[in-house]
């Protein structure tokens, strides 16, 4: 794995937002909505995602489409980086089970 | 155009082939009735068999859901993403109105994408978080049906409701087709229910038709209508279908003639099953396969019966040469049970058919007239497709002839056998007698019969035996409950 996606997943472990939401669109991943839509399908406040969701586009991890006024998000089709997500996500599930339990 | 099949087996039935090409069609029902399962079906069907890719966009459900619910019929979803023929996506309704209004949006790029000709969106309902007006509403819902047609595709909208006794909602005017779904409870039973209200450009039949929801999606029973009773082309054969009893059959002129229906009417124990099973013994003797319909008894236990008679029956079975078609009276439900018959007529080529006992389906619906119309579609259908058909019915003891199957059905059939028990002297006897016989000439003597090994057989009493059994000629009055000796043989 390269530097560039090591920075990455050090940076969306620690944080349980961003987590969250890079589970969402891995799991649902040709969803696209606007920032108050996808706060209602994570059940999270706007305001509370709103930073997450940009800091994630910056990694790549998510795109950002449409107007500047208006912007909407979609899942990276980034191959390399989907299976860097894949795994993060497998750790994130292992966690949250092994909590559960 | 050419009709765009659903894919959903006795959908196309109703629709004589599928939706109008372009039409726009609303999908509404209660929670949980299988609305979604019937769209995705819709867009299964069209990537699998139609080479048409398709488009699953959810305002409500996790698309990690519907793969899920998906996987559960026998559809990978996931599989026909990765092929690029399939896209489940959610989305918010704000964003959709936006984006079908722009001509090179997202949307508009992914329909290009996989070159989407079928869309799903589930639900409409959700505009109402857009608008509350409801004109503004219409004219929402108006502009994305448009914007699907402009590009090629046909639309399916889901529409939830709360029951579907609601009024007409203003959806069903902006629609080209709509179909609703229902689930009724009848006692502890639950039926599902579709209805085409319906569906411009094309005709379809009406009316409420059950369906139910397995592996592999929804199965619809189009419901039993008016018999098209006179086909052009109705076949006419002069064949007789005998009972294998060769006294009986020389009653009959040789036997039922093929394709017609006869009402072996009786008292309970007076063998009627057995006579039934008899036809059919006889059929497989002759290479034509038998169905027999059974709504009393366990297969098993037919067979069993007819074992003890001398009846290799099993063996008839194992080879295929009677089918049998079990359905408890308590679930059953006709539409599914024509189903289920005209699918074994069809596909095992079945040439006599009996039904133990017609007065099951009695209890099943809540209109008597109903059960006639039944009756009515069931001989229609066996006269088109040649299948000679016996059907057995009780008789009541106390009521006799005026049960009201008897009654209902005795002028839609073709001939008619009676059973009973006659008292003469101090033994209880069997009796029979051909009441009926349409197109052929029959001995309207009533007979004596016996049940033994290898079943049936008609009894003459020798002339030396007279002076010490009674003959069924020395009387009068037979068939009432008191026969009285001829004055001429006292």
């Amino acid at each position: 794995m390269c530097h560039k996606w090591q920075g990455i997943i050090e940076s969306v472990r620690d944080s349980k937002v961003k987590l969250q939401l890079l589970l969402f669109f891995y799991n649902n991943p040709f969803t696209v909505d606007d920032l108050e839509g996808v706060s209602i399908w994570v059940g999270m406040h706007k305001e509370e995602i709103a930073a997450a969701m940009e800091e994630l586009c910056r990694m790549e991890l998510l795109v950002r489409h449409g107007r500047q006024t208006h912007p909407y998000y979609a899942f990276t089709e980034n191959t390399e980086l989907v299976g860097v997500i894949h795994d993060l996500v497998e750790r994130f599930c292992a966690r949250l089970r092994s909590k559960a339990s | 155009m050419p009709n765009v099949p659903t894919g959903i087996s006795g959908l196309d039935e109703i629709l004589y082939g599928g939706i109008p090409s372009g039409n726009c069609v609303l999908v509404k029902g209660p929670p949980g009735s299988g609305k979604t399962t019937l769209a995705m079906q819709f867009i299964h069907h069209g990537i699998v068999e139609c080479d048409e890719p398709g488009l699953i966009i959810s305002f409500e459900e996790f698309p990690q859901m519907v793969y899920r619910d998906a996987g559960n019929m026998g559809w990978d979803l996931r599989e026909l993403e990765r092929q690029k023929k399939l896209r489940v996506m959610c989305t918010s309704p704000q964003l959709i109105q936006e984006q079908l209004g722009a001509r090179e949006g997202f949307l508009t790029g992914l329909m290009e994408e996989i070159g989407a000709r079928r869309v799903v969106v589930d639900s409409i309902t959700h505009l109402q978080r857009l608008e509350q007006d409801p004109v503004k509403l219409r004219e929402l819902l108006v502009r994305m049906i448009n914007a699907f047609k402009r590009e090629g595709m046909t639309p399916l909208m889901i529409a939830e409701i709360a029951t579907v006794r609601e009024g007409v909602a203003f959806e069903e005017y902006a629609v080209d087709s709509v179909i609703t779904l229902s689930d009724e409870l009848k006692g502890r039973m639950s039926t599902r229910h579709l209805r085409v209200v319906k569906s411009r450009g094309q005709n379809f039949i009406p009316g409420l038709h059950t369906f139910r929801i397995k592996n592999g999606g929804l199965q619809v029973f189009p419901r039993i209508t008016a018999p098209a009773a006179i086909l052009d082309s109705q076949p006419v054969c002069e064949k007789r279908d005998g009972f294998g009893v060769p006294e009986l059959d020389q009653m009959m002129g040789g036997g039922v003639i093929r394709g017609n229906s006869l009402l072996l009417a009786g008292w309970s124990g007076s063998g009627k099953s057995l006579l039934g099973l008899q036809f059919l013994m006889e059929g497989s003797r002759r290479d034509e396969p038998g169905l027999l319909v059974d709504l009393e008894e366990h297969p098993s236990q037919i067979v069993k019966n007819a074992a003890t008679l001398g009846f290799d029956l099993a063996e008839l079975i194992r080879r295929e040469k009677v089918f049998t078609l079990r359905t408890s009276p308590v679930e059953l439900d006709l539409n599914e049970h024509f189903h289920n018959i005209k699918q074994l007529v069809r596909e095992k080529g079945i040439k006599r058919v009996v039904i133990d006992t017609i007065s099951n389906y009695e209890g099943c619906v809540d209109d008597p007239a109903l059960y006639k119309e039944y009756i009515h579609s069931l001989i229609n259908y066996f006269k088109n497709s040649g299948v000679t058909s016996v059907l057995i019915t009780e008789v009541d003891e106390l009521l006799g002839l005026n049960t009201i199957t008897f009654h209902k059905v005795s002028f839609l059939v073709d001939a008619i056998i009676l059973l009973r028990y006659v008292e003469l002297g101090s033994e209880l006897r069997k009796a029979l007698l051909v009441v009926k016989m349409r197109g052929g000439a029959h001995d309207k003597d009533i007979r004596e019969y016996i049940i033994e090994e290898k079943g049936i057989k008609l009894r003459k009493i020798a002339p030396e035996e007279m002076h010490t059994r009674l003959s069924f000629q020395n009387y009068n009055g037979l068939l009432s409950h008191t026969p009285r000796q001829r004055s001429d043989h006292t």
